[in-house]
């Protein structure tokens, strides 16, 4: 019996070896298990994730509006990028679209390169109706850059709509062309309602195309799914249904009382009215513009001068009546030209200003220096510059706001409302896009305002920090001289510190 | 404080042979001829601001960063454990009353030290571009902080191939196959398309340094850097388990 029993050093070999055992399959299935940890951290972190931006000049942050309108996405939306790798704009707009991701989880982005998957993009491009044709290198080129699906609505955007014009020469301007087509596109396809916009013509107002045209504006408008509408002035006794807003913007002739009441009669009903008035000069005077008595009779005064801004500090131009600085006042239209500061710029304007007990509020105003000049006539080259008894002192306002009273009991029913700035130059294109100053703002916030939409894809143009590089090439060949023999002879004299310290 | 007594000894012994000193020359003239090229173009050009300056481009803005990386992250790893093998002085380390975590910890603060060493004369660097020019201190800092991120990463799995390698050279030969792996397989990005592009642009080091370098900080890539450090770390202690066990 006792040759059947194993040895005792057996046995406890046979324990340590199966002790071993043990513990190296506990040390394989832990190695095991952290690798899946790893890679499901890992999965996770793919799918949820920020991207913080540290540049000081936010170049890479997105716009609170875009954020917003992000965050608040309850329904997917889809984003079908056809442009190519090889295009110059893919890598801009793929980190772009990283930073859209970072935000909202309901957002799916699918690229397809119809050069390199022309089979997928043909399919995909016939689904949604997109052309796809030879560029000129003979690759394959969709004729859009992206489309937007959310549910059975779609929205196109063109590779024009992501470039922006181009900018003077050192400017250091942070695109946001892009974002504001992207972040547009997708209002376009959550929002069901599309808004129109008159333009009042034939009295040489700025009009959306032609030789007098609001580009930016219409670009915007555009941009927002608004269509935009031809409304004949000359004749005009009503305003139509289809027009959610009326904009006259700086009429070079005066409109006939009866023109100009029936638009005040709209906003008295409802309607929605834009009135860029700037003074005409005509005989040594302002000339009319017709609004006059309507707009007095609604308790907003339309004076026939021009402002000066006496406080330097505010002139940005030659004169202090070529372009100067305003003040923005408070006013839920201006809660976001506010926030974003800077001042909006006008220039050869007049002033309009409040009839004592009417409900309207003034938008911009001058310093307490600035006066509005009635006597046009006695302003010579060196006449004193100063207010007269007869001027308006100031602050002067050169822009106000009302809402006329609701119409209507039934739910839904809207107060109308107009914005009458006293000033067309500040919406030249050169000052909208003026990182600066809030003119861009003021336009989109007005256009929300008035059209009743709050949610408009404000995002202004943006400075950036970065300054560029100036080297001569001496200063070439210094840097040469501390890159390749002062830090090299610097590290050297640390090495023979350390070998002489240890001899030591 | 094991693991802090190996660092130090690692670092005294490592800074107290003229092999550290040849090191840092040969990085600082490898990398200081991309600095100089890329300076160099910046003075040719009109206007170099934003994403475009010679910081964002030299911080892994173009291959010039990855190559001397590439070759010098295995050399500064292979020797942590494959030559204290060499020289017979692993079996006494693993006998001796210190854990595997405290000797992994220990190399791997010294070879984080030497990484970051490395890359302190890049901060002369940042001092040249600020006399010809504004530096977005939020973007260098973003720079350092990936830098240190693929530090962690490099080092991490250098000292795994050291541990697993039985002499330095391949030790050296299979870290710069997994970090040429993990390179190559980001490139791989501009190949294939959809989710397979997505999942190997998140592991492309060269795609994590040049948002890091424009001052990007994605949470991916810190997630990625940190967790696979962390495996790679917890992996070589139980290659030091083993090799314990098996005497």
């Amino acid at each position: 019996m006792s040759e059947l029993q194993p040895k005792p050093t057996e046995e406890k070999q046979y324990e340590q070896e199966a002790a071993q055992a043990e513990r190296r399959l506990h040390v394989w299935l832990g190695c095991m298990l952290l690798t899946l940890i790893v890679f499901q951290l890992n999965y996770l972190a793919f799918r949820h994730y920020e991207r913080s931006d540290w540049t000081s000049d936010e170049r890479f942050t997105l716009s609170e509006r875009t954020v917003e309108e992000l965050q608040a996405l309850e329904q997917d939306v889809e984003l079908i990028l056809f442009l190519g790798e090889s295009e110059e704009l893919f890598p801009d707009v793929d980190e772009l679209l990283q930073r859209y991701r970072s935000h909202s989880t309901r957002l799916h982005v699918r690229h397809v390169d119809p050069d390199r998957e022309p089979t997928e993009a043909r399919a995909l491009a016939a689904q949604y109706g997109v052309a796809v044709g030879i560029g000129q290198a003979g690759e394959n080129l969709a004729e859009v850059a992206m489309v937007i699906v959310s549910g059975d609505r779609t929205w196109k955007i063109s590779r024009e709509n992501l470039v922006a014009p181009a900018t003077a020469e050192g400017e250091t301007v942070i695109d946001v062309t892009t974002e504001r087509a992207l972040t547009g596109g997708i209002v376009q396809v959550l929002s069901g309602e599309s808004t129109t916009i008159c333009f009042a013509s034939g009295r040489g107002e700025l009009a959306p195309t032609g030789e007098r045209a609001a580009y930016v504006m219409r670009q915007e408008l555009e941009r927002e799914n608004m269509n935009i509408e031809d409304l004949p002035a000359v004749g005009l006794s009503e305003v139509p249904d289809s027009c959610n807003a009326v904009f006259v913007l700086g009429p070079q002739r005066a409109y006939a009382e009866a023109e100009a009441q029936a638009l005040i009669d709209y906003v008295r009903t409802g309607g929605n009215v834009l009135l860029a008035l700037d003074p005409v000069l005509e005989r040594d005077a302002v000339a009319p513009t017709g609004f006059e008595g309507p707009l007095a009779d609604f308790g907003i005064l339309l004076d026939p001068s021009i402002v000066f801004e006496m406080d330097f500090s505010n002139v940005l131009g030659q004169s202090p009546a070529d372009l100067f600085r305003v003040s923005v006042e408070e006013h839920p239209l201006t809660d976001a030209v506010r926030r974003r500061g800077g001042g909006v710029a006008v220039s050869g304007s007049r002033s309009v200003r409040i009839e004592e007990g009417s409900s309207a509020v003034a938008l911009l105003t001058t310093s307490e220096q600035g006066f509005a000049e009635l006597d046009i006539a006695g302003l010579t080259m060196d006449a004193d510059l100063s207010a007269g008894p007869e001027d308006v002192a100031g602050p002067v306002s050169v822009a106000v706001a009302k809402e006329s009273a609701t119409v209507g009991e039934e739910p839904g029913a809207r107060a109308g409302r107009i914005v009458v700035i006293g000033d067309l130059q500040w919406l030249d294109p050169g000052l909208l896009m003026e990182p600066q100053l809030a003119n861009f703002d003021l336009m989109m916030s007005s256009v929300g305002w008035l059209t009743q939409r709050d949610a408009l894809i404000s995002i202004p143009p943006r400075t950036s920090a970065a300054s560029s590089m100036s080297m001569s090439q001496e200063d070439v060949s210094s840097v040469a001289l501390r890159l390749f023999v002062v830090l090299p002879l610097l590290i050297l004299l640390l090495g023979a510190y350390v070998y002489w310290t240890r001899r030591q | 404080m094991s693991a802090i007594a190996i660092a130090k000894r690692e670092v005294r012994a490592y800074f107290s042979s003229p092999t550290a000193y040849v090191v840092l020359l040969a990085w600082v003239y490898v990398t200081g001829l991309s600095f100089y090229l890329l300076m160099s173009f910046s003075a040719s050009q009109d206007s170099v601001g934003g994403s475009d300056n010679p910081l964002t481009l030299f911080f892994g803005g173009t291959v010039l960063f990855w190559l001397p990386v590439l070759v010098f992250a295995p050399v500064m790893t292979m020797r942590l454990f494959a030559q204290e093998r060499a020289t017979g002085t692993l079996e006494p380390l693993l006998t001796a009353p210190v854990g595997e975590w405290a000797i992994t910890t220990g190399k791997f603060l010294a070879a984080m030290f030497f990484w970051i060493a490395l890359w302190i004369p890049s901060l002369f660097y940042v001092w040249i571009v600020t006399r010809y020019g504004s530096i977005d201190a939020g973007a260098v800092a973003a720079s350092y902080l990936g830098i240190f991120g693929i530090g962690l990463f490099y080092m991490s799995w250098g000292m795994l191939m050291s541990a697993l390698a039985p002499t330095q050279i391949v030790a050296a030969i299979l870290c710069f196959l997994v970090h040429g792996l993990f390179f190559v397989a980001g490139i791989g990005q501009f190949v294939y398309q959809g989710e397979g592009r997505e999942i190997l642009s998140y592991v492309s080091v060269w795609t994590h340094m040049s948002d890091f370098a424009r001052g990007i900080v994605d949470t991916r890539y810190l997630v990625f850097q940190v967790t696979m450090s962390a495996l790679a770390f917890v992996l070589t202690t139980q290659v030091l388990a083993f090799r314990r066990l098996r005497g």
